[in-house]
């Protein structure tokens, strides 16, 4: 039986459009392994057999045509045990595509999107008549399963291990099933609140099978729930059943906002705490006090994590438009994934999404070169794209990089010249870092000459922009025939680091101790000079020597104290006092003192005072 | 009746399962106290089964499985957890556990687990 989309009430349509978002998100992920292998293609072809029952559900005759198709490709490479050709790659990622439009349009039918499905059904008979494959094919067990609900005891204590035992145990008595609920991998990382388990087995098996689970300790009962047809409608019924009680609740995010405001409040008065208490020598006191502030701390940790989303609902996008966009200019793209599980702001994470997509597309159209360009150069035919996220003292650090023509600077100063953004003489003396800042001047790279540079230009102030209004800074770095890579630094809206706190200009500041390398005290021999700027010798290198007193036009009362910070660039820090270590929150810089690009934050102090949080490596700067 | 070989590093926690395991009818052939003397125990005494508790001094029970599958793939291994352990258990079994039981041990789930184990 077909279930027209007039009939399907909201609540169904939108556990349809929950189930399918889900099914292609995964996919997305597969696509962006890389090469997609047996494993892979097996799971690829579950995948798809269930869209084609949901889509199949809803009455979307043509849509389920196509991934049909496609399941047929999938099922010839599944007997075959081969891996994905990069054409079949590319098709994937098409129908994808094309199958989340339609979801995104699904009240208005599948008839706008005919056009779009013909015109991918077209390259699969290019293919076929190319391959002088035959034309009739029947889909593998399309009948005689049969779905078995294994339900688990409410005492048992781990849920995931006790169904990782059940498949386990399928498996090895040589029983092929397919599981329906719920999806493996909240099995694999333990995440699963599920009760039931759903998995598709041949029908002749049934028995056995239930023999067999009945038999683990810990199952209460298991049950065939019918025999599995062509309509999927059970699917959705099951899927709603498994849904009456919500695991998940909405909270207006200003509540959260609010929520947090009141604890950080309470993580400085529990700072505040323990200074008093530690004055009183009160043991029973400083034991209660220390654990206030370590509930405080869970409880704050606990109240950021639910704003937390990670970066994989972007980065999960990306190789399949890069893949879709290099397909269409002829181009050959591999696309790496890096730190996909970094958390960030929700609301940062939403404007974050046009700007990173953005710059992939660019690298695409513009960094990579086409197949014969790369290979005269020397380089693999496959550009290659890299979008990496890592946590840093900095804050959230996302890099775009990839190995294409880079960018000419010579092209640069000349559009610079034209422009009369610059003279000549200055322009001889600037660093290659500092004209590339001429890229995100808005307009100044839309020109044709730039675009025939790279492009990147295109928009760059845009990203640019976004980036800052999120209290954060874009970098770029290209070398010509190398690459490019661009890289967004964000602040660490509001975060707990362990710092040190020191002194110097009578201010005190606060340094993460992540990006401190070592204390020491020098004497002024130590000390020389190198093209006026001071440096002191730290291991086999000179360091340059700062003093924060110094860059923020304080009071000089910098003592022999210097402190070794940074991670790839190195700076001596001089400095009047060090005071101690402790735990605090980063807020957002306060907009009188913002565009110091060294101060990533602030902190309230326990006695009330503010001291600014640096980030010493953007000191490197003020060098030179 | 099975031959078994139980690894805890507590003393009590071994008695323990020992009664529940001796009750049922089976043999506890052997005992360690950390998952090296479990391994050496598994290469002496060819065991039907072993009970490995995961976190045990000198070697843990993570490392002596990998070391007991190494030594036999097909070796029946279950193992002993706490509740909060769930990650670990998963990795266990994909390791090549067959089962686990959680402590507080219930003497009726113990003896299922190890019969299911024994007759797969």
């Amino acid at each position: 039986m077909v279930i027209f989309l007039n009939e399907l009430d909201k609540a169904m349509l939108e556990s349809f459009i929950e189930e399918v978002t889900s099914i292609l998100e995964r996919i997305s992920e597969l696509i962006s392994l890389g090469d997609i292998g047996a494993d892979q293609i097996n799971e690829l072809f579950r995948l798809f057999h269930t869209l084609k029952g949901l889509f199949a559900s809803i009455g979307f005759e043509k849509t389920k045509e196509l991934i049909h198709k496609y399941e047929d490709l999938l099922s010839d490479y599944r007997s075959r045990g081969a891996s994905l050709s990069d054409r079949d790659k590319a098709q994937l990622s098409a129908i994808v595509n094309l199958l989340e439009a339609i979801l995104a349009n699904i009240d208005q039918g599948e008839q706008q999107f005919l056009r779009d499905i013909e015109e991918l059904m077209l390259r699969f008979s290019e293919e076929e008549s190319k391959a002088g494959k035959a034309e009739e094919k029947v889909s593998p067990k399309e009948k005689g399963l049969t779905r078995i609900e294994i339900r688990i005891d409410p005492n048992e204590a781990l849920i995931a291990a006790k169904m990782l035992i059940i498949l386990k145990q399928l498996k090895d008595k040589g029983i092929e099933y397919s599981l329906i609920s719920p999806d493996i991998k909240s099995i694999e990382d333990g995440s699963v609140q599920d009760r039931s388990l759903i998995v598709e087995i041949p029908s002749e098996k049934t028995q056995t099978t239930i023999e067999l689970v009945k038999n683990i300790p810990g199952v209460t009962s298991v049950t065939s729930i019918a025999e599995h047809k062509e309509t999927v409608k059970e699917t959705i019924l099951t899927h709603r059943r498994a849904e009456a009680l919500p695991k998940t609740i909405r909270v207006d995010s200003d509540k959260l906002d609010r929520l947090l405001s009141i604890v950080e409040n309470l993580t400085v008065l529990s700072n505040r705490l323990i200074a008093i208490a530690s004055n009183t020598k009160n043991d029973d006191l400083i034991s209660v006090v220390n654990l206030v502030s370590k509930a405080v701390g869970e409880l704050r940790e606990e109240i950021l994590s639910i704003r937390l989303i990670p970066l994989s609902y972007i980065f999960s996008k990306i190789p399949r438009i890069a893949y879709d966009l290099a397909n269409k200019l002829g181009k050959k793209v591999e696309v790496v994934i890096e730190g996909a599980d970094v958390e960030i702001d929700k609301a940062s994470l939403e404007k974050l999404n046009d700007p990173i997509i953005h710059i992939v597309r660019n690298a695409i159209d513009h960094g990579i070169e086409s197949p014969d360009e790369r290979r005269a150069k020397g380089k693999p035919e496959k550009g290659k794209i890299i979008v990496r996220a890592r946590r840093s003292p900095r804050g959230i650090v996302i890099e775009i990089s990839d190995d294409g023509k880079g960018i000419d600077v010579e092209k640069i100063k000349k559009k610079a010249l034209e422009r009369g953004l610059i003279t000549q003489e200055k322009l001889e003396k600037m660093p290659k870092e500092e004209l590339f800042s001429f890229l995100f001047i808005p307009g100044f790279s839309t020109s044709d000459k730039i675009t025939d540079v790279s492009g990147r230009g295109v928009g760059l102030d845009v990203v640019k922009n976004t980036i800052e209004s999120l209290g954060g800074y874009v970098e770029l770095q290209s070398e010509l025939d190398k690459g490019t890579t661009i890289r967004m630094v964000l602040p660490p809206t509001t975060l707990i680091v362990r710092a040190l706190i020191i002194k110097s200009g009578n201010v005190r500041w606060a340094i993460p101790v992540d990006s401190i390398i070592s204390i020491q005290e020098i004497s002024d021999a130590q000390i020389r000079e190198i093209a006026s700027q001071k440096v002191v010798l730290y291991r086999d290198s000179f360091v340059p020597l700062l003093s924060l007193s110094r860059i923020f036009g304080l009071e000089d009362d910098s003592e022999n104290i210097v402190m070794i910070c940074g991670k790839e660039k190195k700076i001596a820090l001089r400095l009047a006092e060090v005071i101690r270590h402790m735990d605090i929150v980063v807020k957002p810089v306060p907009s009188v003192i913002r565009g110091f690009r060294g101060i990533t934050g602030v902190t309230i102090l326990e006695d009330g005072f503010v001291a600014p949080v640096i980030d010493p490596e953007a000191l490197v700067r003020f060098v030179g | 009746m099975a031959r078994i070989v139980i690894a805890d590093d507590s003393q009590f926690m071994r008695t323990l399962l020992k009664n529940i395991i001796e009750k049922a009818g089976h043999e506890v052939v052997g005992e360690a106290s950390n998952g090296q003397e479990a391994v050496d125990l598994f290469k002496k005494l060819n065991p039907d089964l072993v009970i490995l508790d995961i976190v045990m001094p000198v070697m843990d029970g993570m490392e002596a499985l990998k070391k007991i599958i190494e030594i036999n793939p097909n070796a029946k291994v279950l193992m002993c957890t706490g509740l909060g352990q769930q990650k670990l258990v998963i990795q266990a079994i994909e390791l090549g556990a067959k089962g686990y039981i959680v402590k507080p041990f219930q003497a009726e789930f113990v003896i299922k687990e190890i019969e299911r184990i024994l007759s797969g």
